[in-house]
């Protein structure tokens, strides 16, 4: 599987490698995020909302689960399993209807709902680096190819 | 008399609770909180609506039997009707339209975000609007304008955040547990708040707020001290936190007030109950005379009072709903202009 390394050095930064992903996107995809508190998911989130032209602002699911976003001919599904503990629990909520809607998916706390994210889902996986910096590290784990130069 | 009688019903996130009045006057409400958690405090949806199920009858019936009352003499019913969990809303609407079919009596769906705004009235006829509505909670961070019931503008929204899950989320970074709100609020009685100034976020010519941030912030911080530090100085760094989100919430509200001309300012939402924002709000408020209204506690978490007094507005002002009325999770307020 294709892996993509990548440290960004501000929220700007990470903003613009967003852009870059999401425009090798294609509908229906699903990019499955972890990583620890303040490790750059929403900020990367934002990159990604911003490159199909949502206007609204990308708030935090984390009290709402599911946030949904309706770009230039693409509509983006948020979701958030900080509160959840189980995969069972995201198929509770109708996550397949999402799957198969054709929105490119983003779930942030994917690792908690591992069990019900499909195989070919994009990894993402961020990284908080050092105390005194603002840099994070982002890997990036595609089952295809995606034309990031790195 | 009788068919004044409201009965009002909350099952969006999870709190089961019944209320009823009579026109705008609370009876009785009652309140039953699931226990049904992860254990960061989420609501694990699928067990929550299974839960209201099991408990919804019997809140009814109890508010009933303890106000001396029985169900032929409800004369309308009021039900949250969003936002909320989809599957905890449809268990309160179902009930609410099966009632309502049953006794033959009108249904109003309401918006639960108006039911916080409204909770600061409960009890009164008149609103004294317009006014400037800080709601604050876990999901929602937004400064309203309310010209008039049901005629809101939208003047600032955080970017990101909301400030109770600021606190929530810092609460685990600090590793005191769940729910942050109440706990970061009990433990800074004893911190000082001047210890270390965090940082506070503002947007130039705009009422936006932004709590992502400070989150950043605070990691930072504890990673950048030793454990046996942060330990010492827990209460200071949770005063600390406390104070930058106090700040830019209160900064901005008396901001836009003065703005906009309006002099009452009215906290709505579960943030609402923290003791240190309470404070500042009625100390700025002396300062810049605005008049502040602050919800009783026991209205600033979820319940069922509010959606039955909002039931008595909503008949004020227009017509009953349709019994077709459905769930609508990510409800929205309306927003005009």
């Amino acid at each position: 599987m294709p892996g993509y390394h990548f440290l960004t050095h501000s929220a700007e930064e990470t903003k613009k490698l967003a852009l870059r992903v999401a425009a090798q996107l294609r509908p229906g995809d699903i990019l499955a995020m972890s990583g620890d508190l303040a490790s750059g998911k929403t900020t990367f989130t934002q990159g990604l909302t911003a490159y199909y032209e949502v206007l609204e602002y990308t708030l935090s699911p984390t009290f709402t689960y599911i946030n949904e976003y309706h770009g230039k001919d693409q509509d983006i599904i948020h979701i958030d399993a900080y509160r959840l503990s189980t995969g069972s629990e995201l198929i509770s909520m109708g996550i397949w209807d999402y799957y198969e809607s054709g929105a490119i998916i983003i779930i942030e706390w994917a690792d908690i709902v591992a069990d019900a994210i499909p195989a070919d889902a994009i990894g993402l996986r961020f990284r908080h680096l050092g105390a005194t910096e603002n840099s994070r590290e982002i890997l990036i784990d595609s089952p295809r190819k995606l034309d990031l130069d790195q | 008399m009788t068919k004044a009688i409201i009965l009002g019903i909350e099952t969006s996130c999870d709190e089961t609770a019944a209320a009823l009045f009579h026109s705008h006057e609370l009876i009785h409400h009652i309140t039953a909180t699931q226990l049904v958690h992860t254990s960061y405090g989420g609501v694990v949806p699928e067990y929550a609506s299974r839960e209201h199920n099991k408990l919804l009858g019997p809140v009814v019936k109890s508010v009933l039997e303890q106000a001396d009352m029985d169900l032929s003499m409800i004369g309308s019913i009021a039900v949250t009707q969003g936002p909320g969990l989809a599957g905890s809303l449809l268990v309160g609407l179902s009930y609410a339209k099966g009632l309502a079919m049953g006794l033959n009596v009108p249904i109003y769906g309401i918006n639960h975000i108006e039911g916080h705004i409204f909770a600061n009235f409960i009890g009164q006829e008149q609103l004294p609007t317009p006014f400037l509505c800080l709601l604050v909670s876990g999901g929602h961070t937004q400064l309203i304008h309310v010209q008039q019931a049901q005629v809101y503008k939208l003047i600032g929204q955080t970017r990101d955040d909301a400030a109770g899950e600021a606190f929530d989320k810092v609460a685990r970074l600090l590793g005191i547990g769940y729910p942050g709100g109440p706990l970061i609020d009990q433990l800074s009685q004893d911190g000082d708040p001047k210890f270390h100034r965090f940082s506070r976020s503002s947007f130039p010519r705009s009422y936006d707020f932004s709590f992502s941030g400070l989150k950043t912030n605070v990691l930072q911080y504890i990673q950048k001290h030793d454990p046996g530090f942060i330990k010492t100085h827990l209460a200071d760094i949770a005063a600390s936190f406390q104070e930058a989100v106090v700040d830019v919430l209160s900064n901005q509200a008396i901001q836009a007030a003065k703005d906009l001309k309006l002099d009452r300012i009215v906290l709505a939402g579960g943030v609402a109950a923290n003791s240190r924002l309470r404070q500042r709000m009625t100390e700025l408020g002396q300062l810049h005379e605005l008049e502040l209204f602050q919800p009783d506690l026991r209205y600033c978490t979820d319940n069922a009072a509010m959606i039955a007094y909002m039931g008595y507005w909503k008949a004020v002002l227009q017509q009953p709903d349709l019994l077709d009325i459905a769930a609508i999770p990510n409800l929205k307020l309306s927003f005009g202009q």
